[in-house]
């Protein structure tokens, strides 16, 4: 009986109904409270839900009971990424590689922890291991997009896509990074309908919600040149991003003083309130975005056409 | 038979409430000494020691990397107006040097920010962590 109910709870986690697998997943504990799988899946549900102390107890309960599943292990480093560690969840994503080296799910995590830490080259060396053993799998693929886009490489990654797509028109994953890349390329049209899809896949789906608003930043009048700027800063590097940023500093200030050493004290006052406007307009920006992110959210979520 | 119980989550802890997205920090370090300036060069090492401390209730796996950067930074911060100073003596230009302490500034002030921009991009990561587990929650 409790078999039944599992699968329901897969069926339902998938889907993103994370309170209905939840409590399936409560009853087959009740039933039996051995099951380490139902665990493991309850410390996923959890996970999506931001409970992550509770699904860290979960996971560990898992992981006592079976040790030997690669699953847990990635469950596991997806609770540790919450909690700011890392490198605890690279070194768990290992730890299920070395249980299982032909698991493709722990190199295309790996790729996103090495990515997010910055170490592009060892991001896409994972995306290779993982693309050499399930070249089909759309996962691959999307990964394979959303690593070019994030390294601005949009021609790649929409090739990428395109090829998510063809192989599973439906997949949310696959909608989702080429309205990212579109975009990103400016064809927000194009994006819009991907991001449309993608949330009638999932409707939960926070990736979709906010590829979707994204998208209605970067029309806004105020918010437009903010998002765009940013966007592109996104795809660089810590230190890049950094010189860049300085580089307008150094540039604007030191025009100013030139200007002033010139005898143009006017024409110096405009250019550092142009700087003053710009980094004020940056401070305003960020607040604005987020409100308006989560109005678009609240808004969306309520919407009686979802 | 009894329903399987899942275990609450931890009340946010009092020092919590005091993290603060580290743009904040950089846009305050930059804007503040426009209207005020703190004493004791506050303009300089307070958003630092900010940064560290937002960067120490994060929990940043990159703390140590953040201190580093904050120390670097300040000595570099310390010694480049010494430095300018050498370099013209060097070649001769030292009597020109008041004319050039305002471009010694903004190169002074270049250096703090890029100090300030380096930590704070490091600890964004674990911001939007912060901020999604908490928006959430």
């Amino acid at each position: 009986m409790h078999d039944h109910k599992l699968d329901l709870a897969v069926q339902n986690y998938r889907r993103g109904r994370y309170d209905a697998a939840i409590e399936q997943l409560r009853e087959v504990l009740s039933e039996d409270p051995q099951q380490a799988l139902a665990h493991a899946l309850l410390a996923a549900c959890l996970l999506a839900k931001s409970r992550v102390h509770a699904a860290l107890h979960e996971i560990k309960i898992a992981l006592q009971i079976d040790p030997g599943v690669p699953y847990f292990f990635l469950v596991n480093a997806r609770i540790e990424v919450f909690r700011n560690h890392i490198k605890q969840a690279i070194s768990l994503c290992h730890e299920a590689l070395a249980l299982d080296p032909e698991f493709c799910d722990a190199y295309l995590m790996l790729a996103d922890l090495e990515s997010m830490l910055g170490n592009r080259a060892v991001a896409l060396e994972q995306l290779q291991k993982a693309a050499g053993l399930e070249p089909e799998n759309v996962a691959v693929m999307v990964s394979f997009a959303d690593y070019h886009l994030r390294c601005g490489n949009y021609r790649q990654a929409e090739s990428h896509a395109r090829e998510a797509l063809a192989a599973h028109a439906q997949d949310e994953g696959a909608n989702i990074v080429m309205g990212k890349v579109k975009l990103a390329r400016g064809e927000v049209g194009e994006a819009l309908y991907h991001a449309k899809f993608a949330i009638a896949q999932n409707p939960g789906s926070a990736e979709a919600l906010r590829l979707f608003c994204d998208i209605k930043m970067r029309g806004n009048v105020i918010l437009g040149l903010w998002w765009r700027f940013n966007s592109w800063a996104a795809t660089l590097s810590n230190l890049k991003g950094a010189l860049v940023l300085i580089g307008a500093f150094l540039f604007f200030n030191l025009l100013a003083q030139i200007l002033v050493d010139l005898k143009y004290p006017a024409l110096a006052s405009a250019i550092s309130y142009t700087w003053l406007a710009l980094v004020l307009y940056s401070w305003v920006g960020l607040p604005m975005y987020y409100r308006a992110l989560q109005k678009e959210l609240k808004d969306f979520r309520f919407n009686p056409d979802f | 038979m009894s329903r399987y119980r899942i275990i609450d989550e931890p009340k946010p802890k009092p020092q919590d409430y005091l993290i603060v997205n580290p743009i904040v920090i950089l846009l305050l370090g930059m804007i503040l000494p426009l209207f005020w300036q703190p004493p004791l060069y506050g303009r300089m090492w307070g958003p630092l020691l900010w940064a560290i401390v937002n960067g120490y209730l994060l929990g940043s796996p990159w703390l140590k990397y953040e201190i580093l950067i904050a120390i670097g930074g300040a000595a570099l911060w310390l010694s480049l107006p010494y430095a300018a100073l050498l370099a013209m003596s060097v070649f001769g230009q030292a009597h020109a040097f008041e004319s050039a302490i305002p471009y010694v500034r903004i190169a002074n002030q270049g250096v703090f920010f890029l100090t300030l921009y380096l930590m704070v991009l490091k600890q964004m990561l674990s911001y939007e962590i912060y901020a999604y587990r908490r928006e959430n929650h």
